[in-house]
């Protein structure tokens, strides 16, 4: 079982429905991934992104839907700008910016979601965790 | 009252036809064909699209399905049609689920129970899917309730005398359920390790297995259930209330006064056994030699009887120590004479009464019993059944020569594999021939003079003998000889004079559906019935005789509804399944050399993981097995397998038909001859067939059922009746009316005292995460006065615990930690069935603002069914995820909702075909309809306008201009003042100024003559409409369910502004389709008289708004105002929010906030993620 721990934000659509598909199709993922839910990625900013870190995130994952395929028609872009700016942050506080990741996931992808979080919190496991000395 | 309408099928479109109904306020009745909607017929597209697509669907059907006006019948099919239209009614047949669904909530446990594997092959793929699952495999279903494939009875189990469910005890072997797998047996009949052993098996004749290899060998199974059910054979007493307990005497110990006796006392009866011999079992203790049939086998199985109440007296020869007369004098109320045939059949034959001549049940009896006799060294044995079987291996474990079978016939008639076992040992078999004389030196036995023979037939039907062939004969030594040619029962010993016998073989005759004698309350059974025949036979008597003694007993009828017939079993054709071949197991026995002298079992029984393996052979031809381990499983008390066929019978005004649109779903409405160029012909008044050909898009069927839907409601004018609140807006009340409004409204969020119910879904969440623990760590958190455990919440039950709870405990707040997800009114492709059942019984039971009074975590989902395997870390999580629950709904405050009222006014802007069609739809509605047709031009399209067009769109300005519309020309400017439901139009010419209120706004775009240009310059940028415009989505043909299909089924309309865009290849009648489905939109939105914001709606504080412009950068629908003073600041008509949040991360001073996901409560929710596990950091 990883030790890792990943928030996993997701948007209440494409993002979401991949999270219940998992659920629904039987399969499996570490308890150390904690699902948010938002009703759009764009809703997130570097202060909620932090956020998770502070609160003893090593990792946290975007889950949302494929470009063009938004409710909202929210610019894909506006979510990478978020992002962008958070990793900014990230760097001066001595965290590796790829513990922050945006996927697109297919509607009802449930495989596919748990590959990209067994894999995300792979990668975490092979950093140092984020806040030092946590068993 | 309106009857409604009936809407007949499984499609999307049938889902949008009873969705655009019932948004218009007609009842729907929606009679799906299948298990589920939106799974449709060959006609429809919902099944032709990708995973992805049909998602995209999802919200539409879930809406239609869940619509308090629309029921949903799934399961019917639709018979007949009788009355006329206001007065039609719908006949179906409802197939048997055998799952309810109002109880089922798709837990999935009783899938993971079911014992039974059926072959799946999609696309050539090799899967497998339990008897128990949802309705499409693999998808989300409306509704979700499961579904139990069935298929009639086993052949096997209809081969059964006692009718075991075989097929259900050996589909639990297959899964290592032996004490379930035992258990099963008993509910039917006892002795399964005798029978397990000695059984005939017709079971197995029969077996589908026969066709592709060999029989699963149940009789293995039977006895491997027997002997290693680890709890041992624990028969149980069901006790139906007014059962005197009568006393039962029963004549005989044998398999069939066994079985009686452990019926009779299963049903509360007190029956007494008179057994003649010392021992116990008859023919199982003194015909079945213990190498078959060990004794302390018979015994358990005795014992076991015993235990519930049976009462056995051996040594007592009922005739000689007692009579039935004495009997009755002493209590006896009914008899049952078993009393088995032990007289031995004679060969008639010269030489039979010499030394050395013995009868078959003689010798097993002395050996069986170790009274001691002599064997010879050659032994024939005379006979073809199992007692020659029986006595030759006997025989042969003492005898020193060897062991000869004489046979007349061509094959032994005994069992298969005991003849292979006999010949193993060493026994000769001698086919075809008859014994002639007993030879012998004038005192003792020598020979036997034999013939062959020639002939006979053994199907009951024209039974003869085989004949001796004269002038054949031989002679076979022999020093002993045994003659087991089958026997007869002696009666005479019963001393019953009055005894009906046949004289033929002394069998006591009765009537053989209830084996009641000449004499009331007389029974009898087994071989003194039939004359000597096998133990399963036997055993079926028995339980028959128990049956007709309870009747008798209680004064009922005893032959009434009983047959002799057999079960039809289920006709399967064997290459439709995925059957491989799988060898049959062997079953493993002693070695030859130690059975010599020796009496030990031969037959050792199959070790675990052969039966396993051996239980999987089976072919499942009934598909459920009837095991019922789902029904174990099911807290829910969802299982139903006595579920059968229903009529339903459906009032409706109207029909609107789209099962039988491809002509193939029975023919049950009439074609209609004439009208083919309609794609709505009606079969006869009333009744509207949706016709869509085979290459209709997604779209283009949900236009046309739009359009039908919308031509009922015309007919129907549902505007015209007063509108039925719908149930959701009943009055809320206060959470506690002991305590006033004005003191609620002042708790503060610190002070609010919150409740948490946490749902078991029965078991399948409770089952992995330990809700003791759940409920002692979240009591520890500041505001939590109660933790409830229910055992179902999306029930009428459950919603009433949780507002009983809230109103015993003074509640403000409620956290729901079930599978819901959110308060939200919008549908998302996450949302299921249950979920809309659980928010819909909540805002009826429980006066509890979704949103602000309760929130949701969803600990199925998203906890108990992805972390199964590690409850402790999913209880932990479980925790965290409740504690962030109960600390974003701390966060909420409450807030009322405006409601704006919408003016019964539609404006339609454009007015190509589509626009014109809308309008004129609009119109028939008793609407108020202004009409702005587009700018002039589009000459250079007239060229590519399909044939009719023009036609079409003059008729409809005529009928248009005939219902007093006006159709005004195109202006310099048109914008939109006001809020939704209160529009203002400005239209702006050269020379004046016109102003339209409108209630909604239908946009007709497009480049053919009339309608509106996209982009025109004539809408100003910074205007409302330009505003509204760039967010919204417009519904053009796409591929399948885009964003702007699922977001209308999703989101819900508030805006109140539909675009329609058309395309100039489409046909006039798809113009018009799409027309009526905006029109049908709109009206839906300006009938529900008021619209509300959405909860998810943004509010602006002015006050903290520091006017930087970066909201309304990225949302349009944002608008930047000048306050008094001349500063900017940023505001939004909450009821045009979409709430996607988005401006929210934009907004640099934090002025931007959003009930249900504000900044607070997310970093609430963050700050509890990981609550019970806290980071523990070592001091360096």
């Amino acid at each position: 079982m990883s030790k890792a721990r990943a928030v996993v934000f997701t948007c209440n659509w494409d993002g979401l429905s991949s999270v219940e598909a998992a659920a629904q199709m039987g399969l499996t993922y570490p308890a150390s991934a904690r699902v948010v839910r938002v009703i759009c990625l764009s809703r997130l900013h570097p202060g909620l992104l932090l956020k998770a870190f502070e609160v003893g995130a090593d990792g946290v994952l975007l889950l949302g839907c494929e470009p063009g395929k938004c409710q909202f028609d929210t610019d894909a872009a506006l979510v990478e700008r978020e992002c962008h700016k958070t990793r900014e942050l990230m760097k001066l506080l001595g965290l590796a910016e790829e513990r922050l990741v945006v996927a697109h996931v297919a509607r009802g992808d449930g495989s596919g979601f748990v590959s990209r979080l067994t894999s995300f919190l792979d990668e975490l496991e092979h950093m140092e965790l984020a806040v030092p000395g946590r068993a | 009252m309106a009857r409604g309408v009936a809407v007949i099928g499984g499609s999307v479109g049938a889902a949008q036809a009873a969705l655009t109904l019932a948004e218009l306020g007609v009842e729907v009745k929606l009679v799906a064909p299948l298990a589920s909607l939106g799974t449709g017929n060959t006609t429809d597209a919902f099944s032709l699209v990708s995973p992805e697509e049909r998602l995209g669907l999802w919200p539409l059907l879930l809406r239609a399905a869940s619509h308090p006006l629309v029921t949903l019948y799934t399961d019917c099919e639709v018979e007949s049609i009788s009355g006329r239209q206001g007065r039609f009614t719908v006949r179906a047949t409802k197939a048997p689920r055998y799952i309810r669904a109002d109880l089922c909530s798709a837990c999935g446990r009783c899938q993971e129970a079911c014992s039974v594997q059926l072959p799946l092959l999609p696309d050539g793929r090799r899967m497998s899917h339990s008897a128990v699952h949802a309705p499409v495999v693999g998808a989300k279903t409306i509704p979700s309730a499961y579904y139990i494939e069935k298929a009639g009875i086993a052949p096997c189990r209809a081969a059964c005398p006692l009718g075991i469910n075989v097929q259900g005890f050996v589909s639990l072997l297959s899964k290592g359920k032996v004490d379930e797998a035992l258990s099963l047996i008993a509910e039917t009949a006892p002795l399964a390790g005798v029978l397990g052993r000695v059984c005939t098996h017709p079971c197995e004749d029969s077996c589908k297995r026969n066709e592709v290899d060999s029989p699963v060998f149940i009789q293995a199974l039977h006895r491997y259930a027997a002997d290693n059910a680890p709890s041992g054979i624990n028969y149980v007493r069901k006790v139906p209330s007014g059962v005197k307990r009568e006393w039962v005497a029963i004549v005989g110990s044998g398999p069939a006064g066994l079985a009686a006796a452990w019926e009779l006392a299963r049903r509360g009866y007190r029956p007494t056994i008179f057994e003649s011999h010392a021992v116990v079992g008859g023919m199982l203790a003194t015909g079945i030699p213990r190498f078959r049939l060990p004794r302390e086998v018979r015994e358990r199985e005795v014992e076991a009887i015993k235990a519930i109440g049976v009462d056995i007296k051996t040594g007592v020869t009922v005739g000689r120590d007692v009579t039935i007369g004495d009997l009755r004098e002493r209590g006896y109320r009914a008899f049952f004479l078993a009393i088995g045939a032990h007289q031995n059949n004679k060969l008639n034959i010269p030489g039979e009464d010499l030394e050395g001549v013995v009868d078959g049940m003689s010798l097993l009896f002395a050996l069986n019993l170790r009274v001691g006799t002599s064997v010879g060294s050659n032994v024939v044995v005379v006979g073809g059944g199992n007692s020659a079987v029986d006595a030759a291996r006997t025989a042969n474990r003492r005898s020193k020569g060897v062991v000869r079978v004489l046979c007349i016939w061509e094959e032994m008639t005994a069992v298969k594999e005991d003849v292979e076992e006999a010949i193993r040992e060493g026994v000769v078999i001698e086919y075809r021939t008859a014994a002639m004389e007993i030879l012998s030196d004038g005192n003792k036995v020598t020979g036997v003079r034999c013939q062959r023979t020639e002939g006979g037939d053994l199907s009951p039907e024209s039974f003869c003998l085989p004949q001796p062939i004269a002038g054949t004969d031989f002679v076979i030594d022999a020093d002993q000889v045994v003659v087991a040619i089958g026997q007869r029962p002696n009666t005479t010993v019963l001393n019953m004079t009055w005894l009906d016998v046949n004289p033929a073989g002394d069998t006591i005759r009765v009537d053989p559906l209830t084996l009641e004698t000449g004499v009331p309350g007389i029974f009898a059974g087994g071989d003194c019935v039939t004359g000597s025949n096998n133990v399963v036979e036997a055993v079926a008597a028995g339980l028959r005789a128990a049956q007709s003694i309870d009747r008798y007993l209680r004064g009922r009828d005893v032959r009434k509804g009983r047959t002799l017939e057999k079960p039809q079993p289920v006709d399967i054709d064997i290459r439709e399944r995925d059957v491989s071949y799988h060898k049959r197991s062997r079953m493993p026995g002693i070695p030859l050399s130690r059975r010599v002298g020796n009496f030990e079992e031969t037959a050792l029984g199959l070790p675990a993981e052969v039966a396993e393996r051996e239980a999987s052979r089976c072919l499942n031809c009934a598909m459920c097995s009837e095991c019922r381990e789902c029904e174990r499983v099911c807290e829910l008390d969802a299982v139903f397998h006595g579920d059968s066929a229903q009529h339903v019978d459906i009032p409706a005004d109207l029909v609107i038909d789209f099962a039988s649109a491809d002509g193939g779903a029975g023919g049950y409405l009439a074609r209609h001859e004439t009208d083919h160029d309609s794609p709505l012909p009606l079969s006869r008044p009333g009744i509207y067939t949706v016709n869509l050909e085979e290459d209709i898009s997604l779209k283009g069927e949900l236009a046309r059922a739009t359009a039908a839907a919308l031509k009922a409601a015309i007919v129907l004018k549902p505007w015209e009746a007063p509108r039925a609140a719908p149930p959701d807006a009943a009055a809320r009340g206060d959470l506690h009316p002991d305590v006033t409004r004005e003191q609620v409204e002042r708790t503060t969020p610190s002070e609010a005292r919150i409740g948490v119910t946490l749902c078991r879904c029965g078991g399948s969440i409770s089952s992995v995460v330990d809700f003791n623990r759940v409920t002692n760590e979240v009591l520890k958190l500041p505001g939590v006065c109660i933790v409830q455990e229910i055992s179902q919440a999306c029930t009428e039950e459950g919603a009433s615990r949780i507002a009983s709870q809230a109103a015993e405990w003074k509640l403000d707040k409620v956290v729901l930690a079930a599978c819901r997800c959110c308060g939200l009114e919008q549908i998302c492709f996450s949302c299921t069935d249950r979920r809309v059942m659980c928010q819909q019984n909540l805002s009826r039971i429980a006066p509890l603002d979704n949103g602000r009074d309760i929130d949701f975590v969803n600990i199925r989902e998203q906890c108990a069914w992805v972390h199964p395997d590690d409850p402790e870390e999913a209880t932990n999580k479980a925790i965290d995820m409740v504690s962030s629950g109960v600390a974003r709904i701390k966060g909420t405050s409450t807030t009322t909702s405006e409601e704006h009222p919408v003016a019964a006014s539609v404006l339609v802007l454009g007015a190509g075909l589509s626009g014109l069609a809308a309008a004129r739809d609009l119109l028939a509605q008793g609407l108020t309809v202004s009409v702005v047709s587009g700018p002039d031009g589009g000459a250079a399209a007239t060229e590519q306008l399909t044939s009719g067009y023009d036609e079409r769109r003059a008729t409809l300005l005529r009928e248009l201009e005939d219902g007093g519309v006006l159709v005004r020309p195109w202006p310099r400017t048109v914008d939109l003042q006001g809020s939704p439901g209160s529009y203002e139009a400005l239209l702006s010419y050269e020379s004046e100024t016109n102003r339209i209120s409108a209630g909604a706004v239908v946009l007709n775009l497009g480049e053919a003559p009339g309608e509106m240009p996209a982009d025109d310059s004539a809408v100003p940028e910074e205007g409302l409409l330009h505003r509204i415009l760039g967010r919204a989505l417009p519904t053009e043909e796409g591929n399948g369910a885009d964003p702007a299909l699922s977001r209308s089924a999703a989101l819900k309309e508030t805006a109140g502004v539909f675009v329609l865009s058309t395309k100039l290849d489409k046909s006039p009648v798809e113009q018009v389709e799409m027309g009526a489905m905006v029109a049908a939109r709109a009206s839906a939105y300006v009938g529900q008289g008021t619209v509300c914001p959405r909860s998810t709606a943004v509010t602006i504080d002015d006050k903290l708004c520091r006017g930087c412009g970066d909201c309304a950068a990225i949302c349009s629908l944002i608008e930047m105002r000048q306050r008094s003073d001349g500063t900017p600041c940023a505001s939004i008509d909450a009821a045009l929010c979409l709430g996607c949040g988005a401006c929210i991360a934009q907004c640099p001073t934090g002025a931007i906030t959003q009930p249900s996901q504000g900044n607070q409560q997310l970093v609430a929710t963050l700050e509890a993620l990981w609550a019970t596990t806290p980071m523990s950091l070592e001091v360096a």
